[in-house]
């Protein structure tokens, strides 16, 4: 069975002076996967930076979720293009 | 001697810039060169640290004004500053009028951070330690970049290694089947972070070698194995040298010159997928013998009917 450690998103929210209503936010938006009790939302140890990167994207540059999720599809797309390239540059090499 | 940096064209603006437009100028260019934005790119985040002091700076009333009045005479103003601060201690000892002032060494205490440009520190201090309009802003320090060279057999082989980052040694294991220019991120040991902010990764790019005899594709590895024209005619046996060992290999008679073979599984190691490797090709390269007797070129005369 997978295991998870979680991380109590109060504690995540003091951190970042954020409200605990930008992390159910950020769950319900469905940009990372919270643990949302009703009582208690918990972030997953495996998921806490990607929620760092979020709450610092959101606070130091006013992005909204949706812009968020945005960027993060492009930086992704940004990422396989690179390792594309690196791969190309990689068989090239073979032929110089 | 620290570079002056000109805080204005920092932001793009000009002196005349209110409040309102260096806020603007900030938000815009922190879009662009936000360390988050630009993961993995070493000028967008000194660009980013750039902008940020210039923000510090320039929406910062008292901040500015200092900038402002002594500009690229900075150092002038920090000997400036020391003179006028040991009058005013000289001043305090002899229980003179200078007592009642503000103190200039706690408004610009060192909070001994260094994540600001030589410039900053020499400015105002080590670390900017004046109040800060945006004190909450916690920022990722800048990523690190940093090449690790190895032999092509090296990549071939999980083994350890210790690098040294900012006088810190860091073991890391290399897992066998790393490419040439991939890259590795050690979370957390880039710069220090600014105002509590995490701290920048470290990117690590691995720069494998060239080897004399492999040439690598991928997982698979490409070599060329020298025949006598003997062997290629009538068939045998060879030993190949392989990555992890000698193999025997046996040639087909009548194998042809350029003709290739494939070894599976005698390749690269593939990358975190232990004990899978990729394909060997071999080429066959035919060695035309040389000082042949008159007797063995008879032989060839009378292979060819001549």
């Amino acid at each position: 069975m997978e295991q998870h450690e979680w991380i109590p998103a109060d504690l995540v929210c003091t951190h970042y002076h954020v409200d605990i209503s930008l992390v159910r936010a950020i769950g319900e938006q469905g940009l990372v996967d919270i643990n949302d009790n009703g009582d208690r939302i918990l972030v997953s140890t495996d998921h806490l930076e990607e929620v760092e990167r979020i709450l610092r994207l959101h606070t130091d540059l006013g992005i909204n979720l949706e812009g968020i999720e945005a960027i993060r599809y492009l930086l992704e797309r940004l990422d396989n293009l690179r390792e594309e390239v690196r791969l190309l540059k990689s068989r090239l090499r073979v032929y110089e | 001697m620290a570079e002056f940096i000109d805080y204005y064209k920092v932001l793009g603006l000009d002196k005349s810039a209110g409040q309102d437009e260096i806020k603007k100028a900030y938000r815009k260019l922190a879009r662009k060169y936000h360390p988050d934005l630009n993961p993995n790119d070493k000028e967008a985040n000194k660009k980013f640290q750039q902008i940020n002091e210039a923000n510090e700076v320039l929406s910062d009333a008292e901040k500015r004004a200092k900038y402002d009045q002594y500009g690229k005479d900075w150092q002038h103003a920090e000997a400036f500053e020391q003179a006028r601060q040991q009058r005013q201690q000289e001043g305090r000892q002899q229980g003179g009028q200078y007592g009642g002032q503000q103190n200039y060494d706690d408004f610009f205490s060192s909070a001994g951070e260094g994540h600001f440009s030589d410039f900053f520190e020499s400015l105002f201090g080590g670390g900017g330690g004046a109040p800060r309009q945006r004190s909450s802003a916690k920022f990722k320090g800048s990523d690190y970049q940093a090449e690790l060279h190895l032999t092509l057999q090296e990549a071939a082989e999980t083994h350890k290694r210790i690098i040294t980052i900012d006088g810190k040694d860091i073991r890391i294991t290399i897992p066998a089947g790393v490419e040439n220019g991939q890259v590795i991120k050690l979370k957390g040991y880039g710069s220090p972070g600014v105002n509590g902010g995490p701290n920048g990764d470290l990117y690590l790019t691995f720069v494998i070698a060239d080897d004399s005899r492999f040439r690598r594709v991928g997982n698979d590895l490409y070599i060329t194995e020298h025949l006598d024209l003997y062997t290629a005619v009538l068939g045998g046996e060879v030993t190949l040298e392989t990555m992890d060992g000698k193999v025997k290999l046996k040639i087909k008679p009548e194998t042809q010159n350029d003709s290739k073979m494939r070894l599976k599984g005698k390749g690269f190691p593939l990358y975190k997928k232990e004990g899978e490797k990729g394909d060997l090709f071999v080429t066959f390269t035919i060695d035309i013998p040389t000082n042949l007797t008159e007797e063995q070129k008879g032989l060839f005369r009378k292979l060819a009917n001549r």
